[in-house]
């Protein structure tokens, strides 16, 4: 039955009917782009991870070097001034030249960790280098 | 965990789809493309643009479907992306403030119809307006917003919206005159 109408309504009214199949290829150009989607969240996360971890293990790290620093400092603050024994030289018998020579590179050596623990190091403690019987050693 | 095949209930697939199973994504893809390129193909003249903006919008309605409350309708929530996707997509193209004001004028938009108008001639009458009075006749008429919300959703004037709409009437009633559709005389 015929009647007079508005357009809009008209239209407004049968506007339900609007329904058109897409083409095959619309699934599979959506498909390939939800699975690029996927992909960048995968890759995303991944990355995340990978940085997370990163952080964790500098801070390890840093963590490490920083307790051992701190545990070398307090033993040698531990040990003190007198921690290092003087090289008595004097002790050691018959000695020749070339072994003189080697502990008094000892010696140093001695003498140089102790000034790196304890800066206030006292010239007046430490014993003198004299070599027992050094003229019998070196007669022999 | 092995994706399900069925999904009893609405609330139950998009679940589905907020996990990302692309079972579920394909059901609910087979479940309103049609009446999602419906809803694109009263805004984009061209059937192609039409079907392109229809991906873009399940694109979008698919890898943001975590912002679906729940509480409002699922579809109408779907045809708001779509609606919104084809306006983009009209933007790039058209300029809405190109067009000419007008002021009252009053026109009789009625015909003598049958009650019934086919989906065919619904596209073709809309297909014939131009961009710009067919973006406008569509929001106010079928989605039912008000020319305040048109003029901000297009950057238009309200006079402009209000005068897109009277020459869409007019140039629709000038069409089934001329063309004597079925149903429409």
């Amino acid at each position: 039955m015929k009647s007079k109408k508005d357009i809009s309504d008209l239209i407004k009214a049968n506007v339900y009917k609007l329904e058109e199949r897409p083409s095959k290829k619309a699934w599979e150009q959506l498909e390939s782009r939800l699975d690029q989607h996927a992909r960048r969240r995968s890759f995303s996360f991944r990355q995340i991870i990978s940085i997370a971890a990163s952080i964790v293990g500098i801070a390890g790290i840093t963590a490490l070097i920083t307790l051992s620093f701190q545990r070398g400092e307090n033993d040698i603050a531990a040990e003190g001034v007198n921690a290092v024994e003087p090289f008595l030289i004097e002790a050691v018998e018959n000695i020749n030249e070339e072994e003189k020579g080697f502990y008094k590179v000892v010696e140093f050596q001695k003498k140089y960790q102790d000034r790196l623990s304890n800066p206030d190091f006292q010239e007046g403690k430490r014993k003198k280098i004299t070599v027992a019987n050094s003229s019998s050693a070196t007669a022999n | 965990m092995i994706p399900k095949t069925t999904y009893v209930n609405e609330k139950e697939l998009i679940r589905a789809c907020q996990r990302q199973e692309r079972k579920a994504q394909k059901l609910l893809f087979d479940r309103y493309s049609a009446k999602m390129l419906g809803i694109c193909r009263r805004y984009v003249k061209r059937q192609e643009d039409a079907e392109d903006v229809m991906i873009e919008g399940m694109y979008k309605i698919m890898t943001k479907i975590n912002q679906y409350s729940g509480s409002g309708s699922f579809e109408g929530w779907m045809r708001r992306i779509m609606v919104n996707e084809a306006l983009m997509f009209l933007r790039k193209a058209h300029n809405f403030k190109v067009s000419v004001e007008i002021s009252n004028i009053q026109i009789h938009s009625k015909v003598t119809v049958e009650d019934d108008l086919a989906a065919e001639d619904i596209i073709k009458l809309l297909e014939k307006l131009p961009t710009g009075y067919r973006t406008v006749f569509n929001l106010y008429v079928i989605e039912g917003y008000k020319h305040r919300e048109i003029a901000e959703i297009l950057d238009i004037s309200i006079n402009t919206s209000k005068s897109q709409l009277i020459l869409a009437k007019k140039r629709l009633q000038a069409l089934v005159e001329q063309n004597r559709m079925p149903g429409v005389g």
